[in-house]
């Protein structure tokens, strides 16, 4: 079951900023954390990736840095920021209530008969 | 190179021509290409295959765009802006150049025997025109190579920028300052003749340069709608040939097997494909564009650029000499009223420019106007230029007969004056421009 692009589109920024939360990354890392998290079943469109990352390093919340990789090609590198930090706590949040929220319609629903 | 650098190349190179991708994006691009078609062919995929599967998954050229222009929503204003100015600059370099050409032609030509003025105009621009078609044209190759080799969107870097203000106005100078002089040297007659020479062919280049421009523009347009309509070719994977019978168990399996190795089904199913029928790859994912039609978005938009300022510029000088006329009866003499000359001509020329914008960014997700659009606006504005350019022209011996003599020195002296400012300070605006610009576009890591 693949996840709708729309849901796909929404989760971004709070994914992004969740792996970055892990530890700094790159963007083909990022995918494979995205892939190997949801099974494969998150089909991100690899190149739309960067647009995200670049919006969410224009609004302060995560900074880039460059380092060159083993095969000796210079690889630009995310880092989450303290204002990234607390726009997950807030994203968090926000997931939370929705998904608590839907957990219990969700588990009502067999009582209906 | 081997195959694949050179497919990988080819991809990057036809990233360039885009709005919204800046080098930093492209380089991070090809990286994350690079790094899935490794780890695809250790997968049992070959180069070819690898580098199919991996530029499908980051995803066709106009999505790309499209998502940048959602991240970036300046860049393809900034980006046009780019072009523009490097068209103005570029185009008064070529004219300044080719009017020293003209000058010298006029001079050569009444020194071997050609005494009549008309005679003389006509070699003239006949002289200048030749010069400027092959100047464009050697600037178009020398920009078309340097554009290929460095595959770069931002080719002119902040030195660049100011030589080229500079030897603009250095150009200019060089035009004026031999004329000035010869006036004093050579014998009157002979200045006249050899001066209306070059008035009339000035004359003939002010009238026909804008339509030629115009002509430029409706072609370039056309050929742009061809160019996209090429390149965002995407394969579906749908024109497959059928196969039957025992090919088709042989198919499951061989689909299977890719699945099996992290593909897609639809991926699976297109190398699986590829391989048992022998049909080639959809080598259309990145179309082969050919160099002249690689770049005819920069070209078009370097067009858009003169045709814009020519109009802003002589509108302005329209409504500025107008204003001097207005002021002189109003009282005003002097260095004021070349300051008031000076002010209206600026608060129009820029009036115009932040309206034109304004415009144009509420529409810029069009990438290019259709043909005929092209020709209306272009048409529009070439008779703008051609009008406000006439007018102007023959308000000067319009006025000669109804002023007295210091009246008419002091309104033709304050134009002359804001033209020479004008003229002086302007390139380096431009340069300014274009050095904001690219230090936008140019952030850290471009490097290959």
């Amino acid at each position: 079951m693949a996840v709708s692009k729309d849901l796909v589109a929404a989760s971004a920024a709070p994914m992004i900023l969740s792996i970055l939360a892990e530890g700094d990354s790159y963007g083909y890392a990022i995918i494979k954390r995205v892939r190997e998290l949801s099974g494969g079943q998150m089909a991100w469109t690899d190149g739309m990736l960067y647009p995200v990352l670049h919006r969410l390093e224009r609004q302060g919340l995560v900074e880039s840095y460059a380092q060159t990789s083993e095969a000796g090609r210079k690889r630009k590198y995310y880092r989450l920021r303290k204002q990234g930090t607390k726009a997950l706590a807030k994203h968090r949040d926000q997931w939370m209530l929705v998904h608590n929220a839907l957990q219990q319609l969700w588990e009502r629903t067999p009582c209906l008969s | 190179m081997s195959e694949l650098d050179k497919r990988i190349e080819q991809w990057r190179t036809d990233l360039t021509t885009s709005e919204t991708l800046g080098n930093s994006d492209i380089h991070e691009l090809e990286t994350h290409l690079r790094e899935e078609i490794a780890k695809l062919t250790t997968s049992g995929l070959s180069d070819d295959e690898a580098f199919v599967v991996a530029s499908r998954r980051l995803g066709n050229k106009p999505a790309l765009e499209a998502e940048f222009a959602k991240a970036h929503p300046h860049r393809r204003l900034a980006h046009r802006l780019y072009w523009m100015v490097i068209g103005v600059l570029g185009y008064y370099l070529l004219l300044h150049v080719t009017s020293i050409a003209a000058w010298g032609t006029a001079w050569l030509g009444y020194a071997a025997g050609v005494r009549t003025w008309q005679h003389l105009a006509v070699v003239t621009a006949i002289v200048r025109l030749a010069l400027f078609a092959a100047g464009s044209w050697f600037a178009l190759r020398c920009y078309t190579s340097y554009a290929q080799s460095t595959a770069r969107n931002v080719p002119i870097s902040i030195r660049a920028s100011i030589f080229l203000a500079c030897a603009v106005l250095a150009s200019w100078w060089i035009g004026l300052l031999p004329n000035v002089a010869l006036d004093r040297i050579v014998p009157h007659e002979c200045y006249t003749c050899v001066y209306s020479a070059q008035c009339w062919a000035g004359f003939g280049w002010g009238f026909m340069m804008p339509f030629l421009l115009v002509a430029a523009l409706v072609v370039l347009s056309v050929r742009l709608k061809r160019a996209t309509g090429q390149t965002s070719v995407v394969s579906d994977g749908k024109d497959r040939t059928r196969v039957t019978g025992e090919m088709q168990s042989r198919l499951r399996e061989e689909i299977k097997h890719l699945t099996a190795s992290g593909l897609s089904a639809d991926e699976a199913s297109l190398i699986a494909h590829h391989r048992l029928s022998d049909t080639g790859l959809p080598r259309a994912e990145f179309a082969e564009a050919p160099p002249h039609q690689l770049h005819a978005n920069h070209l078009y938009w370097m067009v858009v650029g003169i045709l814009g300022y020519l109009f802003v510029s002589w509108v302005g000088t329209l409504a500025s000499s107008a204003w001097a006329w207005l002021g002189y009866a109003a009282g005003v003499r002097s260095v004021w009223l070349v300051l008031a000359t000076g002010t209206v001509h600026v608060a129009v020329s820029f009036l115009i420019v932040v309206l034109a914008l304004r415009r144009r960014a509420s529409r810029a997700q069009t990438t290019v106007q259709r043909a005929w659009i092209s020709l209306g606006v272009g048409l529009f504005a070439a008779i703008g230029i051609v009008l406000s350019w006439w007018v102007i022209n023959s308000a000067r011996p319009f006025l000669y007969r109804r002023l007295s003599e210091d009246g008419f020195l002091q309104i033709v002296g304050a134009w002359r004056w804001v033209g020479f400012g004008w003229t002086m300070l302007f390139p380096f605006l431009l340069a300014g421009v274009l050095i904001v610009l690219t230090m936008r576009r140019m952030p850290t890591a471009c490097s290959r």
